[in-house]
């Protein structure tokens, strides 16, 4: 840790002490495109499921239709899950356009929660379609789980709760990063022998 | 006589005596195996190695649970004395989730585990006992195999210094076959007092030496909190700026791979007075090389880069080039993308 913050250091005043940017202008800036790749998040809740087999889906807002590029990111694990034996269960957990809803607020909009029943019922299709025999288990999380889930340790309680200690923001959080809004997390859990 | 009447007594009694007796036999093993196991265990702790002794304080039996539990665990240096670790609690119970497989196996609950991790021990560990030693103290310490570690509420101080403080971690599937052959570990601690620090990772404990993977990332690391532990080691000090980095590094057949991707923001830098020239260590004389530009960084600033390694026998090795080109493209050319890349898998 020491030494690498040591050459970021170094890396840093090399990089302040080349040429005034001013100078740069005939060289734009690329703007960024973001390469999608998987959030902390994701990989720590689906380590807790003991799976390495997870991706994100994203959603347009207000929208619960799935992407080519969704469809081919589900293939592709699905694939690889395939390769490895019999899936036992597959975990969808779906976001409406905002975030998790805070302890005050315990429930998004019924707008907010019809969006991921839809969400989560398009993912639920499309894997019947991949994967034939799985059990497939939807989370929603437009709402907190209620008492007695939370009492009886329920699956639902238990990822909510894994994703809170992971650092999802929720509606009262300042920071929104790293936000799941319009996003869907999918686990693929295989069976054990 | 009433047969039937003298019957149901010596019924109810044994309602009675039987779970009494039960009790009474699970109460006088747990006293008399107790001390016994105490003693061995502290004496064998005592002794297996040259340079570091442990001690338990307290062991505790629950057979009811099927768990055992070493309470205040120390450890120290023989050589002076000085104690480099603390532990509240190790508990050991039956996972009776495995029963149900048919499996007798452990968990293992590590409660505020607090280590000093420093040079002096860094050396003492180099001459420590063999493999074979470490496995002995293992199988003593926990003789039946041990499918899920989990710490709880742990400090790592560097040089005395808290670095990372409520460390929380799992690691799963200790007990790996080819079926399953990952392990799965999580960790999360709160860095230098206030940024979080997250760690996802596999393990593949069935391959010899062990393979593993980790995506590590750090956000909103605040550089001023890094002075206190950076002040005796080079002469510079950060007045302001904010970190986030992203790293991932994969071990397979001893040979370690990864990159660093710092990304900082709003950094100013202050040289201290010491001369820079003739230091020693390789990244002293890079700065040293810089020399004079310390001091030219005036507009806010910010800077990325991706920053390659191998480790091996021989030590680390840093692809500078590679570092300072990214940094350079980052700053005029196309902006690295914030994030794990997803590049250095298991297969």
């Amino acid at each position: 840790m020491f030494k690498v913050l040591c050459l970021i250091s170094s890396i840093f005043l090399i990089s302040c002490s080349s040429k005034d940017p001013k100078e740069m202008t005939s060289k734009e800036k690329t703007p960024v495109q973001p390469k999608e790749t998987i959030s902390m998040e994701s990989k720590l809740l689906a380590n807790e499921q003991e799976s390495n087999l997870v991706t994100e889906i994203k959603f347009d807002r207000q929208k619960a239709n799935i992407s080519g590029k969704a469809r081919e990111q589900l293939k592709d694990l699905h694939r690889k899950a395939s390769k490895k034996g019999k899936i036992e269960e597959i975990k969808v957990i779906s976001w409406g356009d905002q975030e998790y809803p805070s302890v005050h607020e315990k429930k998004l909009s019924e707008v907010q929660v019809k969006l991921v029943e839809e969400r989560n019922a398009t993912l639920e299709n499309y894997l019947k379609t991949i994967e034939m025999d799985a059990e497939i288990e939807t989370i929603s999380m437009a709402e907190r789980p209620s008492t007695l889930a939370k009492w009886f340790s329920s699956d639902d309680a238990r990822i909510k709760k894994s994703l809170e200690t992971a650092g999802i923001p929720n509606t009262d959080t300042t920071v929104k990063v790293p936000g799941k809004a319009s996003k869907s997390i999918v686990i693929f859990i295989m069976e054990e022998e | 006589m009433n047969f039937i009447g003298i019957r149901k007594g010596l019924l109810k009694k044994k309602k009675v005596i039987i779970p009494l007796a039960f009790f009474g036999l699970l109460l006088a093993i747990r006293l008399m195996v107790q001390p016994i196991i105490y003693k061995q265990l502290n004496t064998f702790l005592s002794q297996f190695s040259p340079v570091i002794t442990f001690h338990i304080e307290d062991l505790d039996i629950n057979l009811l649970r099927g768990a055992y539990s070493f309470e205040s665990v120390t450890g120290k240096l023989k050589e002076n004395n000085h104690q480099f670790l603390t532990i509240e609690k190790v508990d050991t119970s039956i996972a009776w989730r495995e029963i149900f497989k048919g499996k007798i196996v452990t968990d293992i609950v590590v409660t505020s585990l607090n280590l000093s991790y420093s040079k002096e021990l860094k050396e003492a560990l180099a001459k420590t006992p063999k493999k074979e030693d470490a496995k002995e103290a293992k199988d003593k310490l926990f003789p039946v195999e041990v499918v899920r570690l989990d710490i709880k509420n742990s400090i790592l101080k560097m040089d005395n210094f808290p670095a990372f403080t409520k460390i929380e971690g799992r690691i799963t599937n200790l007990l790996a076959d080819k079926k399953n052959p990952l392990s799965f570990l999580n960790l999360k601690a709160t860095a230098f007092g206030h940024s979080v620090l997250k760690i996802a990772g596999h393990l593949k404990t069935l391959e010899e030496p062990i393979a593993w993977s980790i995506d590590t990332e750090l956000q909103g690391f605040d550089l001023t909190a890094a002075n206190q532990f950076l002040k005796e080691k080079v002469p510079l000090t950060f007045t302001k700026g904010k970190l986030d980095v992203y790293a991932e590094a994969k071990s397979e057949e001893g040979v370690i791979e990864g990159y660093v991707k710092p990304f900082m923001k709003n950094v100013d830098i202050m040289k201290a007075e010491e001369n820079l020239k003739g230091a020693k260590h390789w990244f002293i004389e890079v700065i040293a090389a810089v020399g004079n530009l310390l001091l030219r960084t005036s507009d806010k600033k910010s800077v990325a880069t991706l920053i390659p390694f191998t480790m091996d026998k021989s030590g680390v090795h840093v692809d500078k080039g590679e570092a300072l080109s990214k940094a350079i493209q980052h700053g005029f050319e196309q902006k690295l993308n914030p994030g794990i890349e997803d590049r250095l898998k298991l297969e």
